[in-house]
């Protein structure tokens, strides 16, 4: 059973082909859809899912493969807007450079905050982010340079150096290819050693760290890593948006815990996961709100608690792990009849 | 003719320094937890490729030593030198990647993983950058090394099977092959052979021994089966309430009368 053989060689890349040929399909589909839909909500729907994959996955690395609940997500979103909305408004330099500022920032406030909260364990981590969010969300709220709870407008003047477009569709592409690159990303580490050590020290940290691994330089690491990527989407959010205010991303931690609950929804420590969680999430709860909204303010969150919930009690590990199970099933098809 | 000289020299050094070549040494180790002292002022020393029986009655601080030899505690006195360097107080991932590998009393793989990663883990992290492992993946040697081991702890055919999924006796194999996968100076075996059927028992032993001899490597190993640790320990020491009460050959432990007290009462 071991060994390698051509029939089992043929049904691994057959496999591999059936996988190819839906990625295929999938980025064949999304890439036309401007061209076939016309209509700016829905377009828009599927930038804030391209933003929320790459959000989701982002935070999939520390809370999913690491398991360390982190609720300080939203500081990185907000680093990433301001970025790009200072640099052109008081440096008049093109928001293109936020994609290496914003990272770099982001990276360091994570690093500096994780370093000493990742001695924390369990509980106690969660709860510090989630103060840590709350304290910087106070601070941007009196924070003169950044206009403070007022917030920043970008002045929408299209042009290719402003990151400003006059059709929806060009920003559709752009958070496209940066959702893929987050993806292509995630599924390497998801092979790498590091995916494979921080999946170890998720289960049993002392066992990782009586291996030879340094548990809190990883952990410190990872988080470091997420949230320079996290702040790559609020470049996108701020882009799109061209508003940014304290609130929209640091109010009551909304954002942190939505992000959270897009890996969680579609399935933790899985590379499919958060992808799965922002198609069924942020659908849900832009449609909800588009036409539930209008009965009161509350009606769309009642909606989306429900579907959480209902995810929650019949799948546990998330939406990822549905496809998973179908996945298993097929190949337990192959390998009954090779037996 | 230079090379065989040479050979031969660098032999009688080794075995010089066997002689006083101490791999691991403890010196007035103490440790307390509250009132309670678990180790008090504990010297003890290990040889290279030596096999070191631990034993003690229950509660006379084994585990504890381990846990501060290996930094999971840090001690509330004394030193621990490893391979010439002072480890006392280090991380246990530090203390790791300097040659020390140890197992725990209750075996801890990880569940959710397969038997095959759950080896590729257990690798030397020596010389790791930690950006490095973001885009590198297990390399064709880990993988020959991580089945020869397998091999030769004979769970081979269970390497894609996930650890939750194997028995209790495969989980001590695997647990010793993963503690051997660390290209390991020296190996602490916290009861190897506890809640082990028989025939299990004598392929464990027989794989410290196998070890022992192909690749060198020291072995501290507690042990409450006295069949077991008498009959493979080069050297022996015994714990009772945190202090040593006696060193020698299992022979001298065995007819010790003070050994006999602690273990069986008057």
């Amino acid at each position: 059973m071991d060994k390698i053989t051509l029939s089992s060689m043929l049904e691994k890349s057959r496999e591999k082909r059936i996988s190819v040929l839906l990625i295929t399909i999938a980025l064949l589909v999304l890439a036309v859809i401007p061209f076939i839909i016309n209509n700016d909500f829905t377009l828009s729907i599927f930038i804030w899912i391209f933003v929320y994959i790459i959000l989701g996955s982002a935070w999939n690395l520390v809370g999913g493969y690491t398991g360390q609940i982190a609720l300080a997500h939203g500081v990185f979103v907000a680093i990433g807007a301001y970025s790009a909305a200072v640099l052109p408004k008081y440096y008049g330099i093109t928001p293109w450079l936020a994609f290496i500022i914003a990272p770099l920032i982001a990276a360091c406030v994570g690093f500096a905050i994780s370093y000493p909260t990742l001695k924390l364990k369990g509980h106690y981590f969660a709860m510090t982010t989630l103060a840590f969010g709350f304290v910087t969300w106070k601070v941007f709220l009196h924070w003169d340079y950044i206009n403070g709870a007022a917030g920043l407008n970008i002045p929408f003047k299209p042009s290719f150096s402003a990151m400003i477009f006059s059709t929806p569709d060009i920003m559709y592409y752009l958070s496209f290819i940066l959702a893929a690159g987050t993806i292509v990303l995630f599924y390497i580490i998801d092979r790498s050693k590091l995916g494979m050590y921080l999946k170890s020290i998720n289960q049993d940290e002392e066992s990782a760290e009586n291996r030879g691994i340094n548990v809190h330089k990883y952990k410190v690491y990872a988080m470091t890593l997420s949230a320079a990527i996290t702040s790559i989407g609020g470049v996108i959010f701020a882009q799109y948006v061209l508003f940014v205010d304290p609130n929209l991303f640091m109010e009551g931690s909304l954002m942190s815990i939505r992000i959270a609950l897009i890996a969680i929804v579609g399935g933790l420590g899985t590379v499919l996961g958060p992808i799965l969680g922002a198609f069924v999430m942020i659908p849900l709860e832009e449609y909800t709100r588009a036409f539930l909204g209008g009965l009161g303010r509350g009606y769309s969150l009642f909606i989306y608690g429900i579907v959480i919930i209902v995810i929650a009690m019949y799948w546990p590990k998330g939406l990822a792990d549905i496809i998973y199970r179908i996945e298993k099933k097929i190949k337990g098809v192959y390998h009954g009849r090779s037996k | 003719m230079a090379d065989q000289n040479n050979n031969l020299s660098n032999t009688i050094i080794k075995v010089q320094n066997q002689e006083d070549n101490k791999i691991l040494q403890i010196r007035q180790l103490t440790k307390r937890f509250g009132g309670l002292t678990a180790l008090n002022k504990v010297n003890m020393h290990i040889r290279e490729s030596e096999i070191l029986g631990l034993i003690g009655p229950n509660g006379s601080g084994k585990t504890t030593l381990f846990n501060c030899v290996t930094g999971f505690y840090k001690p509330d006195g004394g030193q621990i030198i490893f391979r010439g360097e002072d480890t006392t107080g280090k991380r246990p991932s530090d203390v790791a990647k300097l040659g020390m590998s140890r197992s725990f009393q209750i075996t801890r793989p990880f569940d959710e993983l397969t038997v095959f990663e759950n080896m590729f883990i257990s690798q030397s992290h020596k010389n790791e950058s930690i950006v490095g492992t973001t885009y590198t993946r297990f390399n064709d040697t880990t993988r020959e090394k991580a089945d020869e081991l397998l091999k030769f702890v004979e769970i081979y055919k269970l390497r894609d099977h996930k650890a939750a999924e194997i028995s209790f006796g495969q989980r001590k194999l695997l647990e010793l092959a993963c503690t051997l996968m660390q290209d390991p100076e020296m190996v602490m075996l916290d009861e190897p052979t506890a809640g082990v059927n028989p025939t299990l028992i004598n392929k464990i032993i027989d794989d410290i021994i196998r070890a022992n001899e192909k690749f060198g490597t020291t072995f501290l190993i507690i042990e409450h089966n006295m069949n077991v640790i008498m009959g493979i320990s080069h050297r022996m020491y015994v714990l009772a309430s945190g202090e040593v009460l006696r060193e020698g050959t299992p022979e001298e432990v065995r007819n010790d009368p003070q050994v006999l007290e602690a273990y069986f009462g008057d």
